[in-house]
């Protein structure tokens, strides 16, 4: 018998043979069922699902974990991961309405107390909570629209009692948290003249106060009992200096306004950095309000450049780093008009007094 | 037959857990870059850096090349512009208009001190010192010192511990008012309506080195093409911007915080020769009367009992004050609409023997007198009843406009003689013709009547 020649032609379609291919025919079962053959299950060992699966379910844990946090405290990615580098900037979130030419804000550490000082209108001190729901707006005993100018405000770390500066009355006055007036500041030794604007406190509850004295404007320190401890600046040094803010190092940092800068001085008063006033980025014109948040960024609110600009602290040269700007002029959502006092809390947001706009915006992370 | 192959349960459950592991991970991935996107904020809406280059530097303060929202690509409308520095606050400026309140400064000529000439600072007390012109909203004029309905003469016009609301206001919030006496002489009506004022109709903020930055004319001046150059009497060794009382007529005293005595021992007169001092701003006069016009003009023709001279007489505006400051244009091109002639006047005064009394007989401007405050001219205790003190008393003694008026807004109560509206600002009746007294106190302080 000879075998015969394998000739190669088109597979068939359903067999997937040669056509011409002789085909062993299988003999013929009796009932023609097709022979099922089980798949062989693939060959993966029970370790290894578990370590895949525990790997996935490592993941999204860590995803809810940093994504929960987020949530809640509005912490910048690279604040949460170390590593990923952004540009951080804010975002407008909501805004406070009915408010006549606000001049100074502050806000509780948690947030749950806003205070915003207005220039017209009834020129009272206007507690909200931390939605933006008024609950009181007050005055010191006595006055009348005509007697007062609330401007800048400031809350005490360590009581939360709320000072108020009035520059006209030459006077500043604290109320508690919830705007109930309690007295008047005095401060010691007693001095013929005071002209108090801006206002902060350092972690220790020590006050300071932008004194517009005529012989030269200043910034006074005062301790826990009123008296002052030291003077920053002398002569020339500041011309109409609004915001102030220190850091937990004690550094202090002054919106110094006609002059278009912010200064930095340490804790014991000597000049180490300074914001220039210009025309590039990040430079200021009439620099008004500030504030520090606890990431150390520092906000300056530029009254003409209708913005906030924001800077990181703490570096070698003293001089805050430009990180970026936020807002731009106009009357919408997130614009300015004249902006005033700023103020942050410890969840990532920033309060900005918007004077000609008649209202305080709120931005955050 | 071909062989069926049959899915191995154990596999599609294999399958399935990691195709569902697969799907959470993604959910996951993406809710994670979600709640990533506000940080990465370098990619959102609020790009960094959009106007900054364009928002800095000293004409990108109040300036727009191309987005001015007013007049003169400013920025933003006055006051509100103005009122970022110089309002309630006063987080910018030693001067809030808003509220008629000087800070003292640091520095001369502006040394804005409570009423101490010579650039010389005081110390200040809780009360700031007060604008002489005023503030927009509020004032710290003591309109009624007297506590009364009658003024008296010699009246120390003093400063208030907290401010009142005014009652009339040069208009600068944007609503149209009208220009009282403003036209031409002999034109209808009691002057220009529906004017609409800003800061810098009266000031210019670039700075001229007049007294107060004041325009040498002011927008809207109806008539002079000469500029009106204002001069502070004390200029150089200071500008006295603030004071503690407005003295008697206000600005009539060199040092307006030395009140006038009924003897006459006082720096607003000098006795030996004869002369009251005051002359804190000159030309003042005629700078208001630019847009004023016709307050400061003369009538003429026969029957007219004001001063005689050829002009257009105005059925208005017929018979005004006296005013100091006010000189012939042909002399010196001040307005050109016609004006007081002190020469003349003072020789018609001269002439007058009825000093003492203001009568309205004849057509003689010499039956005219002026019953002064009471300041004893020569030994007599009746007033400027002298020839010679008569002669000084346009060129020395006659009220300024701002004797009796004031720049900015007052608080004084004056009835309702020129009511012009509501203060938008608030809500008093605005009647008191930017007067410093209630009632008729500026005509009793001198008239004594």
């Amino acid at each position: 018998m000879t075998t015969p020649e394998l000739e190669v032609t088109a597979p068939d379609e359903t067999s997937g043979l040669p056509i011409d291919l002789p085909v062993e025919e299988p003999a013929a079962s009796p009932a023609s069922v097709p022979d099922i053959v089980d798949e062989v299950p693939v060959k993966k060992g029970r370790r290894g699902k578990v370590i895949f699966l525990a790997f996935l379910a490592i993941v999204f844990a860590v995803t809810a974990i940093v994504g929960g946090w987020y949530l809640i405290s509005r912490k910048p990615l690279p604040e949460v991961l170390p590593g990923i580098v952004t540009v951080k900037l804010p975002s407008f979130a909501f805004a406070i309405y009915g408010i006549s030419k606000p001049m100074g804000v502050a806000v509780s550490p948690s947030g749950d107390r806003i205070y915003v000082a207005e220039t017209e209108g009834g020129r009272y001190l206007h507690v909200y909570d931390g939605k933006g729901q008024q609950l009181a707006s007050v005055a010191p005993p006595g006055s009348t629209q005509g007697s007062r100018v609330p401007a800048y405000v400031a809350v005490d770390p360590l009581t939360g009692s709320v000072y108020v500066s009035d520059r006209m009355k030459g006077s500043i006055y604290v109320y508690d948290r919830d705007g109930t007036y309690l007295s008047t500041f005095v401060p010691k030794p007693a001095m013929s003249t005071f002209l108090p604007l801006g206002l902060a406190f350092d972690t220790a509850g020590n006050l300071y106060v932008g004194d517009l004295d005529p012989a030269f404007h200043r910034v006074l320190v005062f301790g826990r009992d009123g008296v002052l401890t030291r003077t920053v600046g002398t002569v020339g040094t500041f011309n109409f200096p609004n915001g102030l803010a220190v850091d937990g190092a004690g550094n202090l940092y002054v919106a110094n306004s006609n002059d278009g800068r912010v200064l930095v001085f340490d804790a014991t008063g000597k000049e180490t950095g300074s914001i220039p006033r210009g025309v590039g980025t990040g430079e200021l014109g009439l620099p008004r309000g500030i504030a520090l948040d606890d990431q150390t960024r520092l906000y300056v609110v530029d009254t003409t450049g209708q913005a906030i600009q924001i800077y990181a602290t703490g570096q070698a040269d003293g001089r805050p780093k430009y990180v970026g700007t936020a807002g731009e002029e106009g009357t919408g959502d997130g614009q300015f008009e004249y902006p005033f006092g700023a103020a942050t809390d410890t969840r990532g947001r920033i309060y900005v007094a918007d004077w000609a706009n008649d209202r305080v915006q709120v931005w955050s992370y | 037959m071909p062989a069926v192959h049959r899915p191995n349960p154990q596999r599609r459950k294999e399958v399935d857990a990691v195709r569902r592991a697969a799907l959470l991970f993604a959910g996951a991935t993406i809710w994670l870059f979600l709640l990533a996107i506000p940080a990465m904020a370098d990619n959102g809406p609020h790009v960094a850096g959009q106007n900054s280059t364009a928002l800095q530097g000293s004409c990108a303060g109040c300036h727009r090349a191309h987005s001015g929202q007013a007049p003169y690509l400013v920025k933003a409308t006055m006051p509100t512009l103005c009122y970022s520095c110089h309002g309630a606050g006063g987080a910018g400026a030693t001067t809030d208009v808003q509220d008629g309140v000087a800070y003292a400064a640091t520095s001369t000529p502006h040394a804005g001190t409570l009423g101490v000439s010579g650039g010389t600072s005081v110390s200040l007390t809780s009360v700031a010192g007060a604008l002489r012109g005023g503030g927009f909203q509020y004032a710290l004029i003591n309109t009624n010192p007297s506590g009364g309905v009658t003024q008296d003469s010699n009246r120390t016009i003093g400063v208030l511990a907290a401010g009142a609301a005014t009652t009339s206001s040069h208009s600068v919030d944007g609503t149209p008012v009208t220009m009282w006496g403003a036209g031409n002489l002999g034109n209808p009506g009691v002057g220009t309506t529906n004017v609409d004022l800003t800061c810098a109709s009266c000031h210019d903020p670039h700075g001229n080195g007049q007294y107060r930055i004041l325009k040498p004319l002011p927008d809207d001046a109806t008539t002079g093409t000469a500029a009106v150059k204002i001069i502070d009497a004390t200029a150089g060794t200071s500008m006295v911007y603030t004071t503690t009382n407005y003295g008697v007529l206000g600005e009539m005293a060199a040092d307006p915080n030395s009140p006038l005595n009924p003897d006459g021992s006082s720096l607003q007169y000098d006795t030996a020769t004869k002369t009251f001092t005051g002359t804190f701003l000159e030309a003042s006069s005629r700078w208001c009367a630019t847009c004023h016009t016709r307050y400061m003009s003369y009538a003429g023709a026969a029957g007219n009992k004001a001063w005689t001279a050829a002009g257009t007489i105005d059925n208005v505006y017929k018979y005004r004050h006296a005013v100091r400051d006010i000189v012939d244009p042909a002399t010196n091109g001040a307005p050109t609409t016609g004006v007081l002639n002190p020469a003349t006047a003072s020789s018609q005064l001269k002439s007058g023997a009825t000093i003492g009394s203001l009568t309205s007989s004849g057509t003689s401007p010499s039956a005219y007198s002026y019953v002064t405050r009471g300041v004893a001219v020569s030994g007599s205790s009746s007033g400027l009843n002298s020839a010679a003190a008569a002669g000084d008393y346009l060129t020395t003694s006659a009220p300024r406009c701002i004797t009796c008026h004031v720049a900015h807004g007052t608080d004084a109560a004056v009835g309702t003689f020129a009511a012009t509206g509501t203060s938008l600002v608030t809500g008093t009746t605005l009647d008191s013709a930017l007067l410093r007294l209630d009632g008729r106190g500026v005509c009793q302080n001198c008239h004594k009547k």
